[in-house]
């Protein structure tokens, strides 16, 4: 999944903004810790991570990536004629199957392509 | 990039763990992957992005962890220079066919290299923390301070070489035989390196077969340059 948002007067703060309602509602956590890190992607500039806190079988706190975003590089507004002094934009992607394998407590990607309707079946209210 | 803890501390003072200055290095775009335990030393393995090449050495990390963090303290550089007696003033003739892709470039002529030569025991143990194989003393030597400070440098075996060197760009579908064992099939945007009848480097990635410095090697081009980034790139 990919978001694209361009207008005037979009920054960095739009951004993160924007993940951590997402991430908050996703997860149905208001306390959810997120850590935005800073990367390297070519279509933006400045670009970053994103992880979130999360507590594994052991009980130790660690952080777990989950996404990367970033503020679109002038370059790519330019050439699909926009102009980049007047609008600027953020971009971020995830992977669903990830996402929601972290939400329902799926351990095996796979069952998302074997059409199995008794796994399907489980997942109707969300 | 795998670097030790030891050999940041030639640079800065790092009283700190070595989970603290690899957390402050994570939070400031180089991410480290891994550390292990090696004897009594820390190996860190660091996933730069190719926007940070200026990290691309120990020096570099070292001095963005004095950037990021003011308590690790540079500490003062020691002048343990020697002179060195196997370098000798040949001339060589350069032929350099377009200034634009190589605007500097340099060389050192070393003459009857004992093969037997050893480097001191930490450096090669640097080079094999790094995962760089031990060649020939100057080769290895090439590749430490390449790994310290971030300066590719290039070896030639002078006794293979034959008349001028020039530096142009490759006619399409030239060929060569690479240091690694490997053909690559080169096109109008490669630059490359020659002597008076076959290529003896690409510049700046990989030298020829032909060319290449053994254990058995006595006369040795060293090769210092820069090329226009965005050909090597290509």
């Amino acid at each position: 999944m990919k978001a694209l948002y361009i207008d005037k007067e979009v920054s960095f703060s739009n951004l993160k903004s924007i993940i951590n309602i997402f991430l908050k509602s996703f997860f149905e956590r208001e306390d959810l810790k997120i850590r935005f890190r800073p990367s390297y992607f070519p279509f933006t500039e400045p670009s970053a991570e994103v992880d979130i806190e999360y507590i594994d079988s052991k009980g130790n706190k660690s952080w777990l990536e989950i996404l990367g975003c970033g503020m679109v590089h002038p370059n790519v507004l330019d050439m699909a004629k926009i102009d980049s002094s007047l609008y600027s934009g953020y971009a971020f992607g995830l992977g669903v199957e990830r996402l929601a394998m972290l939400r329902l407590g799926i351990t095996d990607l796979r069952l998302f392509y074997e059409n199995d309707l008794r796994f399907l079946k489980q997942f109707q209210r969300i | 990039m795998k670097i030790t803890r030891s050999w940041l501390e030639d640079y800065l003072d790092i009283s700190a763990k070595t989970e603290e200055i690899c957390h402050e290095l994570t939070m400031a775009g180089l991410e480290v992957d891994e550390v292990s335990k090696i004897n009594k030393d820390d190996l860190i393995d660091i996933d730069l992005t190719p926007n940070r090449s200026d990290c691309l050495s120990v020096y570099g990390i070292a001095r963005e962890l004095n950037i990021i963090n003011e308590k690790y303290k540079k500490k003062p550089k020691e002048d343990n220079s020697s002179s060195f007696n196997f370098c000798e003033n040949k001339k060589i003739n350069f032929i350099i066919e377009d200034k634009v892709v190589c605007p500097r470039y340099s060389y050192m002529y070393l003459k009857n290299i004992s093969t037997s030569y050893n480097l001191p025991e930490n450096i090669n143990i640097r080079l094999k923390h790094a995962g760089i194989n031990l060649i020939h003393p100057i080769v290895d030597l090439l590749n430490y301070v390449m790994l310290d400070f971030g300066q590719p440098m290039h070896a030639y075996d002078a006794d293979k070489i034959s008349g001028d060197i020039s530096i142009r760009f490759a006619k399409k579908d030239e060929m060569i035989k690479a240091l690694d064992g490997n053909e690559y099939i080169l096109s109008d945007e490669n630059i490359i390196i020659t002597d008076s009848n076959k290529i003896i480097s690409l510049a700046g990635i990989i030298g020829s077969e032909s060319s290449a410095v053994t254990s058995k090697t006595k006369n040795i081009i060293v090769e210092s340059a820069f090329f226009d980034p965005t050909f090597i790139s290509k």
